[in-house]
């Protein structure tokens, strides 16, 4: 493997993360180290409510942790605000979440296509290419304009892999990307998603409840009682 | 364009959907806030317009005075009439007398006319009810509708005329005996000021009451149509060099002019409030929709939206359901003025009014003057207390955390 493919595009180091209830303190991360290289697949496995959507969040620089550092592409961002991280994440990450998240007033291209228009005001050429190349990929080329009503779940989520990478992301974020889908179409999505990353050579963290998709994945890793730990 | 202005116009006017039953509610109040708004003035407007008209009519365009005996008058008739934007002058004096009837006094203003002259600038043949302008001779006089009425008088009716000269004489121990008119004919023009306290004779009685020999007061000035009266006026002044003093419609009726332009403003004032009300229909079905669309709001933030873009995603809203508004009441307001007519007749109908509301209005019809510079005040008012309405919803979404609108269920 060339040095490239082993550069880091995100590290976290020591993330603790609490959250209040009432008075009480209820600790979710206690001290989690992460890291993913450029291209790689690295799953999270760990039971509902282990704090794996937090993580995601955190790492996504969605939310704020409460002590630790995390730096994308070898830039440290602990200091950044929320809009500056929201600025950065537009062409740095790409996310896919458990019930697709579809505008439901826009067709499934101008879905695709709103990821695009975020990320650089307006739509070029090539970005048009891109959105039809990877609707083709998905599948779903000859349904760009049906709303997303008129979608099943697969193919909603499918939608949403494209709008997931339309910006052409160093790293894509699924949060348990089949958890509302059934086992067969689930696994032709995670084939999808997992395969158009390789092809694209997109990093993807995929958190999921699925052993079979997790073990797709180059490294795994398991979050219990606030730890990430390699094996189990 | 922004993504965030296309997904508000989208989720205002959603594809394959000619109507929304959201924008519906939220644009109704602001559309016939403005369409009363806009009918109110313009109807105002239409009585304004009709007075200033009417005064207009009346007074002339412009007078010359000189505020004594103006002998020369024909030298600057001709002068005046030189001008291509003069259409006619007629020169006319004025004054006060005492008017009796029996032993009923009235203190009308008294205008001696040339009636040849008069009628190129005053439509005073329009204006008499009663008698004819061939009727009006040396020895007769015109009444105006307020005057007959508290005299009692009608054609035919014998007056005496009192006029300072009369008191003038007398102090040189002369006396004057008080001149006998016949009425000849009365008048109205539906312009207050004269019908309540004018008579009208002519211009060679005038002469002999006030003992002006050949001189008169002054000219009255028609223009031609769409002429500017303040334009001409200036350049008169220029060229008589100030020895006479040329002044428009406008500034003899300055103090009256100022109130119907205050009643406007007032007006317009308290029923901006309408409006104000209205855009509230705005505030509450978007700020549903914010509830609504949480979790959209969270998946804009984890695609790289800024808060302030959220915001204005839903500010936009307000300002197109605004602009929404506007433009369907300005044309709701229109088809109401366009078809004012057959609306109040379909009330006096109803309501068994029947003709009387037209003996009521000096206006045998409702006037309408639609101003554009009222309605682009009507319609920036309105925009703008829609974007003020805007401001709550905006910062609600905008204030959201990402991670929490995402986690809403
Ligand atoms: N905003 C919040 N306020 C309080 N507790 C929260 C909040 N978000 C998450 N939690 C708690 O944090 C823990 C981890 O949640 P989450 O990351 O969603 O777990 P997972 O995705 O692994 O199921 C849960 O116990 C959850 O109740
Ligand atoms: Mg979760």
């Amino acid at each position: 493997m060339h040095c490239v493919a082993n550069r880091m595009i995100l590290e976290a180091n020591n993330i603790e993360k609490a959250y209040m209830s009432g008075e009480q303190k209820i600790p979710v991360l206690m001290g989690v180290d992460f890291k993913i290289a450029a291209g790689e697949f690295v799953s999270i496995q760990g039971e509902s409510g282990s704090g794996k959507t937090t993580l995601l969040n955190i790492l996504a620089g969605l939310e704020k942790c409460d002590s630790g550092s995390i730096s994308w592409e070898s830039k440290q961002i602990d200091s950044l605000s929320l809009d500056e991280l929201a600025k950065r994440r537009r062409s740095f990450l790409g996310m896919v979440f458990q019930s697709y998240y579809l505008v439901p007033e826009l067709n499934a291209l101008d879905n695709v296509l709103l990821a695009a228009r975020i990320a650089q005001n307006g739509i070029s050429e090539r970005i048009k290419n891109k959105t039809l190349f990877l609707l083709e990929k998905v599948g779903l080329l000859d349904r760009q304009k049906q709303m997303p009503n008129t979608l099943s779940g697969g193919e909603r989520q499918r939608i949403a892999i494209a709008r997931a990478l339309v910006t052409e992301p160093s790293l894509v974020l699924a949060d348990e990307p089949t958890g509302n889908l059934d086992e067969h179409t689930g696994n032709r999505v995670m084939d999808l998603l997992s395969s158009l990353c390789s092809e694209l050579d997109t990093a993807l963290i995929l958190v999921t409840h699925n052993k079979s998709h997790a073990e797709l994945a180059k490294s795994k890793i398991y979050l219990e009682r606030g730890k990430a730990c390699s094996e189990k | 364009m922004p993504w965030y202005v296309i997904i508000a116009l989208r989720h205002l006017f959603p594809e394959g959907r000619w109507f929304s039953l959201f924008t519906f509610i939220s644009v109704i109040g602001t559309t016939l806030g403005v369409a009363l708004l806009h009918i109110v003035i313009a109807v105002f407007n239409g009585f304004g317009y009709e007075i200033r008209g009417r005064i207009a009519e009346s007074f002339g365009d412009l007078r010359v005075e000189n505020r004594s005996i103006l002998y020369d008058y024909e030298e600057y008739s001709e002068k005046l009439l030189a001008d291509d934007r003069v259409k006619a002058v007629a020169p006319y004096a004025h004054g006060m007398v005492m008017a009796q009837r029996g032993n009923l006094p009235v203190f009308p203003a008294i205008q001696g006319i040339d009636l040849v002259q008069e009628e190129e600038v005053v439509p005073i043949a329009k204006y008499l009810q009663v008698g004819a302008l061939d009727d009006l001779d040396d020895d007769s006089i015109f009444l105006s509708s307020g005057i007959a009425s508290r005299l009692g008088a009608y054609v035919g009716v014998e007056i005496e005329l009192y006029t300072p000269l009369l008191l003038e004489k007398l102090k040189q121990d002369e006396i004057l005996l008080p001149r006998q008119v016949r009425v000849a004919g009365i008048f109205h023009t539906g312009w207050n000021d004269l019908d309540e306290n004018t008579v009208l004779c002519t211009l060679r009685l005038m002469q002999d009451l006030y003992g002006l020999e050949e001189g008169v007061h002054g000219l009255k000035v028609r223009l031609h149509e769409g002429e500017d009266e303040m334009a001409a006026a200036e350049d008169f002044n220029e060229l008589f060099e100030r020895r006479v003093n040329v002044f428009t419609w406008m500034d003899s009726n300055n103090a009256f002019l100022s109130v119907l332009q205050f009643e406007k403003r007032m007006m317009f004032f308290l029923l901006s409030f309408i409006v104000l009300v209205a855009s509230f229909s705005i505030i509450s079905p978007l700020l549903i929709a914010v509830v609504r669309k949480t979790r959209e709001i969270g998946l804009f933030a984890s695609m790289g939206a800024t808060s302030s873009q959220i915001a204005a995603c839903f500010c936009l809203q307000a300002v197109f359901l605004g602009l929404v508004g506007v433009l369907s009441g300005f044309g709701l307001g229109a088809i109401a003025l366009r078809f004012r007519d057959q609306i109040i007749t379909f009330f006096a109908t109803v309501t068994g009014a029947g003709d009387s509301i037209h003996d009521v209005y000096p206006f045998s019809f409702l006037p309408s003057h639609v101003q554009v510079s009222d309605m682009l005040v009507i319609g920036l008012l309105a925009l703008i207390v829609s974007f003020l309405a805007g401001i709550i919803p905006a910062l609600k979404a905008g204030k959201m955390k990402p991670v929490d609108a995402l986690r809403s269920e």
